[in-house]
């Protein structure tokens, strides 16, 4: 999926899967805190496309 | 291919006379060249109408699900790769199908000939060993039929049947094996040259639908676009809906598509599919290792699961 997203053209990092057992609340919370921050960075998604339709 | 016509005509014939089964699925000749459409025969008289030429490129693995008659159906190599994956998903009883194996050298691609013609209409299309004598009103040209094979077919790497009752002609020599050449050079591109082509090709979608309809493979009764409630994707022509669906159809096939090209050779818009399902194709090839509708007793990919299995997708800690 992540894979196939980057490859339509998704910013790569924007898409972020992760295995987190629901007896890990730290790491639960630190990886949030990574995939904000990292989304953050990225800025406001612009779409998988930008063109919108001409009328 | 005459000779595979007669071939054919003989085989579905005799199976209808012995009543092995009810119903033959395969080709008749189209009122034009390059136009040969699927047909259904139920009396061992009709199949003098099938034929065997060289744009038989539907897939009829299509026409066989869920069927309570026997169907023998004429089969090319992705056509028996569909029925092996469907039997295995199943939708389709192995004793109530009989294959007529045929291998394939590959279809014509009618778009380009049109290309190569400049729009003149084809009258009368001849085979002469490796080259086609195309002919119409006041012109005549010849051509590679390498050349004017569908993408999907020069790709191919199973040309010959992989499950059948019975096989006619020669088994062709296989191609080599699919590089995915044109998938890795798209992964090299920048992602915004990747999201400018994609952009570009489905903002010609008219959402018809016809490429999950020709798709074996695509068999929910209800599908995820025609659901209203909820509604899982918007149905408007708007490119990032268009992109949405092809992305949503492309994921359902993932580990399942057998890379027929049917899809593709459906599109009335002449989108470039391929790009799109053959990037998953290669994800499953290169994770796992498999392809699907090869044999019988594999599990489908994606209902195996190892605890070695690869995971490149998850996030770096």
């Amino acid at each position: 999926m992540k894979s196939l997203l980057e490859y339509a053209g998704v910013e790569e990092g924007r898409v972020n899967f992760s295995w987190v057992s629901a007896a890990e609340g730290g790491r639960f919370a630190e990886l949030v805190k990574d995939v904000t921050e990292k989304v953050k960075d990225l800025g406001p998604n612009k779409g998988l496309i930008e063109k919108r339709i001409e009328v | 291919m005459q000779n595979i016509t007669n071939l054919v005509q003989d085989a579905a014939k005799k199976l209808l006379e012995d009543k092995t089964v009810d119903l033959v699925v395969g080709f008749s000749g189209g009122s034009l060249p390059l136009r040969s459409t699927p047909c259904f025969i139920r009396t061992p008289e009709d199949t003098a109408k099938l034929v065997w030429d060289l744009s038989c490129e539907n897939n009829l693995a299509n026409y066989l699900r869920k069927k309570n008659q026997k169907i023998g159906v004429v089969a090319k190599g992705c056509d028996t790769r569909s029925i092996v994956a469907l039997i295995k998903e199943n939708q389709i009883d192995r004793d109530k199908v009989y294959i007529i194996g045929v291998p394939c050298s590959g279809m014509v691609d009618r778009n380009k000939v049109e290309q190569l013609l400049e729009g003149k209409e084809l009258l009368e299309i001849t085979r002469d060993g490796d080259t086609l004598a195309l002919k119409g009103k006041g012109f005549s040209k010849t051509a590679g039929i390498s050349e004017l094979l569908h993408n999907s077919c020069r790709s191919c790497g199973h040309p010959n049947p992989v499950l059948f009752d019975q096989m006619i002609g020669e088994p062709v020599a296989a191609g080599e094996v699919d590089t995915f050449a044109d998938i890795t050079e798209m992964e090299a591109k920048a992602a915004a040259d990747r999201r400018a082509f994609f952009t570009d090709q489905f903002s010609k979608c008219i959402r018809c639908y016809a490429c999950r309809n020709a798709c074996p493979m695509c068999y929910c009764e209800e599908c995820f676009v025609d659901c209203s409630t909820p509604e899982w994707i918007g149905k408007t022509i708007d490119p990032q809906d268009s992109m949405l669906f092809q992305i949503g159809r492309v994921f359902h096939l993932a580990g399942r598509c057998v890379d027929c090209g049917a899809c593709e050779r459906a599109c009335p818009m002449g989108i470039n599919l391929t790009l799109l399902n053959r990037k998953l194709v290669k994800d499953v090839k290169d994770l796992f290792g498999a392809e699907a509708g090869l044999s019988l007793d594999d599990k489908a990919v994606l209902d195996t699961f190892a605890p070695d299995d690869p995971q490149p997708f998850l996030v770096k800690e």
